[in-house]
Parts: structure tokens; sequence; C-alpha cells
């Protein structure tokens, strides 16, 4: 995964700053409890210093969802993609969060078409072209019954 | 010591004594021609009980200690020492092969700080132990981008859950995790990919056409059971089942049908619980 330069992160944190978004303790209980007695200022610091990328990935992301600002979190990636990568992954990489997005999105009913068409993310598989392209190029391993689902299906 | 073969996790059979649990896992043990046996969440593991002649993996959490009747569970954490002597003492006197652990929150460390944690937690115990794959936002290993440079669990239900149930983009992802990282181990189960259920595993599940590419030299270990062997799942959910179809007057439901969590997000089977949040799946989820 390619690190991300630090001035892309103040970038974000600028936009974040334009857009009044004031990150706040989110996510799990646990996220919660081990980060209460700690400062906004303090938190904000150790996850942008701790992993810059998944800071940008999730903390805004989470933190627009959570409050219903999806109106931002698509200025955000059009702002932020490709520079920050904030959504695109790196090129031959599978994404995780790309996916879970574009399914928000295309649950929204927010045409994802019209995104950067350097995108590296794959489209929302509305139709099984990419299933059978997948298995197609994925061996049935299974058929000789030998593998570990022949013995729990006692085939 | 074996570093790959098939295994079966006590939350498999769980939600009932040691002694049962060990007689189905006896029972399946030459049929699906298991190699180990995995202490996990679910069914009590005391350090002084008797695992007969099962070589061992233990999971996160797994074991508990104290009086019998009232005993407690050892918590392990990574990143806390003073969690490891108890599971070093039980690997010492049993005939344990691995170990795995949940990834913690990327709020307590660095991936660095993981990474060491590994290393040290390894050599102290004399274990290879793995890192789990999470499906929550948050901690480490819960997505591509925040995978660490160690060895790796990957549960391919989690990894359902980053790509909320898109069963060719959870295929990717598992591909593209194994061509990418040292993955050591897999923990099969079946979910909808909305929340870790733990259910059955139905014959056509999306990972059957590549686990036997996955799983060699690694360990594979069944978290939940095939539904050809639906008699033997977890107590809990055999109940659960029965209740939603009197509270909701459903008809019978399909074997491999998803076992439901409670509006808590509260696993039915005592699994160790999150209350995080899938940002975009916007759903609960229940982490074993």
């Amino acid at each position: 995964v390619t690190e991300q330069p630090v001035e892309d992160v103040e970038r974000l944190q600028r936009w974040c700053k334009r857009h009044g978004i004031v990150i706040s303790p989110l996510g799990s209980s646990q996220q919660r409890e081990a980060i209460a007695e700690r400062s906004m200022e303090e938190y904000w610091a150790s996850v942008v210093e701790d992993d810059p990328q998944a800071f940008a990935a999730d903390v805004v992301a989470e933190h627009l969802l959570a409050n219903n600002q999806t109106d931002l979190l698509l200025d955000l990636w059009l702002t932020f993609v490709p520079p920050l990568a904030f959504i695109g992954p790196p090129p031959g990489s599978a994404p995780a969060l790309d996916l879970r997005t574009l399914s928000y999105f295309a649950e929204q009913g927010i045409d994802t078409s019209n995104f950067s068409p350097d995108s590296l993310l794959p489209p929302i598989p509305a139709d099984r072209a990419r299933q059978a392209k997948l298995e197609s190029a994925m061996p049935e391993e299974r058929s000789s019954g030998k593998g570990l689902f022949g013995r729990l299906f006692g085939r | 010591m074996n570093s790959a073969g098939v295994g079966l996790s006590l939350t498999a059979i769980g939600m009932r004594p040691l002694r049962d649990a060990l007689a189905i896992a006896d029972q399946l043990r030459a049929p699906l021609g298991l190699d180990f046996l995995e202490l996990g969440i679910g069914v009590s593991c005391h350090v002084n009980d008797d695992y007969g002649t099962w070589p061992l993996v233990l999971h996160d959490s797994c074991l508990s200690a104290g009086n019998p009747d009232r005993s407690l569970r050892c918590h392990f954490d990574l990143l806390d020492t003073a969690t490891w002597p108890v599971y070093r003492a039980f690997v010492a006197s049993h005939q344990v092969e691995a170990m795995s652990v949940h990834a913690p929150l990327r709020t307590r460390t660095s991936a660095a700080g993981l990474s060491d944690a590994v290393h040290r937690c390894s050599d102290y115990l004399g274990l290879p132990v793995m890192v789990e794959v999470m499906p929550e936002v948050g901690r480490w290993c819960s997505s591509a981008v925040t995978l660490v440079d160690v060895p790796l669990l990957v549960d391919v239900s989690h990894v359902h859950i980053w790509s909320c149930g898109d069963e060719v983009a959870s295929l990717e992802l598992v591909e593209f995790i194994i061509a990418n990282h040292h993955v050591a181990g897999l923990h099969l189960s079946h979910n909808d990919g909305k929340s870790d259920s733990h259910d059955l595993i139905p014959e056509q599940v999306w990972f059957a056409n590549r686990i036997d590419h996955w799983m060699k030299g690694r360990r594979v270990t069944l978290e939940s059971l095939p539904t050809s062997l639906a008699e033997h799942r977890r107590l809990d959910q055999t109940r659960s089942r029965w209740n939603r179809q009197s509270n909701h007057s459903l008809s019978e439901p399909s074997i491999n049908e998803s076992a439901p969590s409670n509006s808590l997000g509260r696993s039915h089977a005592g699994t160790t619980n999150t209350d995080s949040r899938n940002t975009a799946c916007k759903t609960s989820r229940n982490v074993a």
C-alpha cells in the first residue's frame, strides 16, 4: 500500500475544517472507551500519525456517513481522488472501503458512472457478468470430490 | 510442528459443555480428516481440562481458569504482556501448535507496534501467532489498506462483510490478501455479508471453488459446520431458529438460513461482541 504524503492528509484536514467537520470519537464502544480520556487534538494527531491512509479512508468517511452528510462524502471523493487515493486503491489491489462506499452510493441511488474515469474502483456488480468471468478464470477445483468440500459433503 | 491442515473450532459446535463438544469433535475427526482442534469462544475451555489427543490451536481469549464451577475467562491482549503468562503455561503443558488473535484497534498501536507485539508474543509462547482480519472498521486488518505485515488469519466471512456480501468482491479480496501478504491460516464460516453470524456452510458457498487452492500450506479452521452436519450445530442456533419461527410465524426456515442477531447486535453464541458500524452496510456485527 502506497504511503500517502503528509501534505495530502493536511489538505484533507483543511478540507474538513472548511466544511466545519469536527471529527469526534466514532465507531465502536471500545474505540470510544479507548480514547475517552484523550483530547480531540491528541486523537486526531495519533490517528494521522499512525496511519494517514486509514485516517483518510475511515475516519472522515465514517463521520460523514454517520452524520448523513453524503453530499460532502461525494465532494470528498471528487476532491481527493486520485491525489489522496481516499477511496481508490493502489493499482492491482482489491479495494475494501471502495466497495463499501460504492455500495452505499448505489443504495442512495447515486450514479457512480461519472466518477473519475481513471478510478480503479470496480463497478458495482449489477449483473453477473463479472461472476461468470471470475468463475471462468478459476478452475472448478471442487469437482474432483477429493478436496475439503468433498469431505465435508461426503462426495 | 504442522503448519497446515484442517481443524474444527469449538465455536462451530459450541454452547455445549466441553465434554459434549469433544465427543462431537472425536466423532467427526476421522470422517472430516481433522488435524487439530481450535479452542474458541462458545465453549468454556478450562486450563485444567483434558483435551485428549487433539493437537490444539488457541484462538484469542479462549481459556478460562479458576474454580471449575465458576471459572473466569482469561483475557488475552496482544498489547498487554500481563495477559500472556497463563497462555504460556497452557502451551507448556499441552500440544498447542499455534495461536490466533483479533487485530487490535488502530487507536491502541501503530502498524509497527502491532508487528513488534506479534513477534514478541510468538517468541514468548514459542508458537506461530496469527492476527485475524476483522470486520470492524477501526481495527487493524479490517480492510485491504489496513493489513499489517504479520502472519495473518483470514476469516473469509469477515472479508465477506468488508464487501457487504458481494461474493465476487469477496473472492477478489481474499485472492488479493493471499497474493500480497503472509497468510498462515483461514477461518471458514458463512454469513450474509452483514453480520458475523457463523451460519452453516452451504455446499455452494461463494468460496467453495477456491478453498482447496487457498488452504495449501495453511491451517484451515471450520468455525461453522457444513449444512451436511447440521445436527451438530451450535445449540443456540437451533434454539434461536425455533424462537424466531414462533415469534414471527415464519415457515420452516432452510437449514442454512442466517442465524439472527438481536437488536443490540449481540451474538446468541456469546461470542465476543462489538458495537461497531459498517459504515456503508449499516449493520451491527458480532465477531468471533
